[in-house]
């Protein structure tokens, strides 16, 4: 047991607890700290969950006997739309997302987040958004082409209902919590580990959340841009998926399965990071093949990404590319095997406890062996048409995301309760909810693979007698109930541990990692002092981290001018480099996300005037944001920490790294648009590429060559000669440069209701617009930000946040007059 | 030098990997844009001169692939951890690399 603090280490804790604590009442709703962020996070993710689970029950009723009309086909449409959207979008990424920014800092030896209100935003838009999507379905005008939201059957003429319309924008809305978390979680992890936590020393949890986090990066824009264009094609008339005019839908499915496989890994990564942690600990010994296992998380990650068509083997792709896709579709089972025997070899080894935890882990491995292999099955093409479209699909994505997600989420939710609650679950009582859950499972998705095979089809409301589904059904629907009511079971025990759990004694489960030498119920600031770290097991080979951290014995035990400190590091070898402030209690994250939910509403009820209002209050609300960062006196009082530069004054702060991971993927995002295109431009049948180009090559020309003189001009104040005089030349360029953009897009005379040609043409000129306009607007703010001082020679941090800013919109430019001038001019005019 | 500093930065980590992805989108279109122009494809029979392509470029991305692996492998580190596992992700992706070669030795290119 560790001892009570001395009057010293008390008086350090409530002091830290003031600079890091929430505020109290509705203040609490500022609070940007990891810790409560995340939490927040977890809990409306496991609200949203219920939501999920209730329209799953309504399924079950409905499909439990045949011929039934408890619920009618529109409104069956709705709930089977919602469920899939609730629980992937609502629940399962946002639950690991808080799952990981509540753990994340606390493994790897940090105080919080790197930047703390970002994620902050990221909470309001998932919850707000959240709650947009599911008032469609009280308002009864839910979506109901499915969860992937095929064309054209999402399309205006299909589905000319506002349900579509809520997919689109209130999903676009919580992909902004997801990329901020995927920003976040990147950069935290590589620049803000303890001291002597080096790569190869970090835990195995936070490589699965790098992975999911650069997956995040990758893999959500071009759903993004899928959406956007599709809302552009039903609110404005544009073409892109229409066939009439030179779209093809098959562009729609291409952008979502470019998200949407990549997404089962997202939400399986660190759902197995759970897993590497879990086992080793409940073994007793380090896991086996670390290194195996960081390769079978690389190679999985990528792998992941070349999948994505073999959910569209039957729309009529020739078989050798299906052939492709199905050999990755088996490649991606090696890495997932590795993880498998490592886990296996990992327990065999060592001298395992069944506690509660485990139970759940061993449920996982279970199902989640089964839903790969089914996986492997529907790898196979011949195999994979005969099943298309039927149950056994379904009954496979539940093995796989309820048993390679569920199952290690619950285990991890018993494993890290006593972290929060300082209280332990009830043994028996959470063995009768995981037990009731894993028959109640089994019994409702092994006889969904039958089902399947004896050819029913999914999405169907009801079905005939005498088919031979009817008891295989009733009794998929009993296991549903049963498993239902084992969640119930399991969260009357999470509920009631609060009040009648044992406490916890510190460190209860024997773990090796750093969360679990802060003091337990968890505090706002994790450490009282950040340690060294010499292992990859710090509490196993370093135990006197328990006492010597509360202690304060370790780096950045003092509070100085009641500021929020952690150390920056080096992103390889985990030396320290820097203090990072970092912000405090704001309400600019609610604000934002606030004005944000607006501007989709007003999009929602097409009311544009007041849309564009909105838009422009966005911008100056992160402008306002933007204004206080930095080295803005509030944010930055003073030049160092003992023999650490502050991260402000410093050329390779976080911030840097959040820019160049965003514009990872806003690069992503354009590289979508690029294959867009080149898709359409050969495939789809109505596509007519003009003679003659309707830009004007000496506009774009002109143009470019003006931004490429603003970057030459920018490019001389980075390099030491800032001044306010020299950042305003380049905003005035910048802005010339804009001026002839917008002129040459008013002059081609586009007609985007027309062609799919010009309707991607114009948002194309869309982006490098936006792009121009944005860079320009944040140079001229730095201009005024070195008239304040808060810029200058000496101190050019914020210089080099926007440099590569600069570097990405002068290549995206050049980029696109090859791909959408060049080109067409040099092999399509007149195709 | 320059080859020692490469194989022990993370971004190493990732050369594998991502000349597989290259690779594989590269494969993915040259195939469709051949079926679709009707180029290489020799009336749709098999052996066609894009299979023939596609083989020896893929060949070549794995032998590619091996020579980084090999070259990450004898580099030397003070705990050995980028540079090995930098050579084991370039191996696992030229192995992947290969095995798409597969298809197109034994099926016709636009069926």
């Amino acid at each position: 047991m560790s001892q009570a603090p001395s009057a010293e280490q008390q008086a350090r804790n409530d002091r830290f607890e003031r600079v890091w604590g929430n505020l109290p009442g509705w203040g609490t709703l500022s609070a940007v700290n990891h810790t409560t962020v995340g939490l927040r996070f977890l809990i409306t993710g496991l609200i949203f969950f219920l939501v999920g689970g209730l329209l799953a029950m309504l399924i079950r009723t409905q499909l439990a006997l045949p011929e039934q009309e408890i619920i009618g086909a529109d409104l069956y449409n709705q709930l089977f739309t919602m469920h899939g959207t609730v629980m992937m979008f609502l629940f399962a990424i946002p639950v690991l997302e808080g799952a990981a920014m509540y753990l994340i800092p606390k493994m790897i030896g940090a105080r919080d987040l790197v930047f703390p209100r970002l994620s902050a935003l990221g909470y309001f838009c998932y919850l707000f958004g959240g709650l947009i999507i599911l008032s469609s379905l009280f308002l009864q005008i839910a979506p109901d082409s499915g969860w992937f939201m095929y064309t054209p059957l999402s399309s205006r003429e299909f589905s000319p209902g506002m349900g579509s319309d809520f997919w689109l924008l209130g999903i676009t809305f919580v992909e902004i919590s997801a990329i901020s978390a995927g920003v976040e979680l990147a950069v935290s992890i590589l620049r803000s580990r303890a001291p002597g936590m080096s790569l190869q020393r970090m835990p195995l949890f936070s490589w699965y959340i790098l992975a999911m986090a650069l997956m995040i990066i990758f893999g959500f824009p071009p759903l993004i841009l899928g959406s956007v264009l599709l809302e552009l094609e039903r609110a404005a008339g544009w073409v892109f998926f229409a066939v009439e005019g030179g779209g093809d839908p098959l562009l729609w499915q291409h952008l979502f399965w470019l998200f949407g496989h990549p997404e089962v890994y997202i939400i399986f990564l660190p759902a197995a990071g759970i897993v590497s942690t879990l086992i080793p600990v409940f073994a007793g010994r380090p896991i086996i093949g670390y290194r195996w296992v960081v390769l079978a998380i690389i190679m999985m990650g990528f792998v992941s990404f070349g999948l994505w068509v073999h959910h569209m083997f039957t729309v009529g792709i020739p078989q050798m590319a299906q052939a492709f896709f199905s050999v990755a579709s088996m490649l991606v089972a090696i890495p997932t095997a590795i993880q498998i025997f490592v886990w296996l070899a990992t327990l065999w080894a060592g001298k395992v406890r069944f506690h509660l935890p485990m139970l759940w882990i061993m449920g996982f491995l279970i199902v989640f062996v089964c839903g790969g292999l089914t996986g492997v099955m529907l790898a196979l093409v011949p195999f994979n048409w005969q099943v298309h479209d039927t149950h056994f699909v379904v009954a496979h994505m539940h093995y796989v995301l309820v048993g390679g997600m569920l199952f290690p989420l619950v285990a991890g939710l018993y494993y890290w309760l006593p972290h929060v609650s300082g209280r332990m679950p009830s043994d028996s009582m959470g063995r009768w909810g995981f037990w009731l859950f894993f028959i109640g499972f089994n019994m409702t998705f092994l006889l969904m693979h039958l089902t399947g095979l004896l050819g029913m089809p999914r999405r169907v409301y009801t079905y005939e007698a005498g088919l031979g589904w009817g008891w295989l059904n009733l009794l998929s629907s009993v296991g549903g109930f049963v498993m239902a009511i084992g969640v119930a079971t399991v969260i009357l025990d999470i509920v009631l541990h609060f009040r009648f759990g044992r406490k916890a004694s510190p460190n209860p489960w024997q773990a090796d990692t750093l969360e679990w030498a802060i003091p337990m119920p968890v505090n706002a600031y994790n450490f009282a002092s950040i340690p060294e770290i010499r292992s990859r097991h710090p509490l196993w080979d370093q135990p006197e981290l328990m006492r010597s951290i509360p202690a304060g014995e370790h780096g950045l035990s003092q509070i100085e001018d009641g500021r929020r400190d952690t150390i920056g590091s080096d992103a390889v070898t985990g030396e320290a480099r820097e203090v990072m402030h970092l912000p405090t209690n704001s309400w600019e994250p609610l604000i934002t996300a606030a004005v944000l939910a607006g501007l989709c509403l007003s999009l929602l009820l097409k009311t544009y005037l007041l849309a564009i209002l909105f838009a422009v209050l966005a911008l100056v609300a992160c402008l306002r944001w933007s204004w206080v960062n930095g080295l803005h006196p509030r944010i930055a009082p003073r030049d160092r920490t003992g023999d650490l530069p502050l991260h402000s004054r410093t050329t390779d702060g976080p911030g840097r790294w959040g820019m160049i991971v965003t514009l990872m993927a806003d690069g992503t995002l354009f590289a979508s648009l690029l294959f867009g295109w080149l898709y359409l431009w050969p495939v789809a049948p109505d596509w007519q590429m003009p003679e003659q180009s309707p830009l004007s090559v000496w506009g774009l020309l002109g143009s470019g060559l003006v931004l490429a003189g603003a970057l030459g001009l920018w490019w001389r104040q980075v390099q030491g000669a800032v001044s306010v005089g020299g950042l305003l030349l380049v905003t005035v360029v910048g802005l010339a440069h804009c001026v002839a953009l917008v002129l040459t897009a008013i002059e081609a005379g586009l007609g985007p209701g027309d062609s799919a040609h010009d309707s991607i043409l114009a948002v194309v000129l869309a982006y490098l617009i936006f792009h121009s306009g944005l860079t320009t607007l944040l140079t001229g703010l730095q201009a005024l930000r070195v008239r304040q001082g808060y810029t200058s020679q000496a101190l050019p941090y914020e210089l080099r946040v926007l440099h590569p800013l600069w570097g990405y919109t002068v290549v995206v430019y050049w980029i696109s007059i090859v791909v959408f001038l060049a080109l067409p001019a040099a092999f399509g005019g007149g195709a | 030098m320059i080859r020692s500093r490469f194989w022990r930065h993370p971004a190493s980590l990732l050369l594998g990997p991502v000349v597989w992805s290259l690779w594989f989108v590269v494969l993915y279109a040259m195939l469709s844009l051949s079926c679709l122009q009707g180029w290489l494809v020799n009336g749709g029979d098999h052996p066609a001169a894009i299979n023939l392509l596609l083989a020896v470029a893929g060949l070549l991305v794995t032998l590619l692939l091996l020579i980084s692996a090999w070259s990450a492998w004898r580099t030397p580190s003070e705990t050995g951890f980028m540079p090995r596992t930098s050579a084991m992700v370039s191996a696992c992706s030229a192995v992947a690399s290969l095995l798409l070669v597969v298809p197109g030795l034994i099926m016709a290119p636009c069926l």
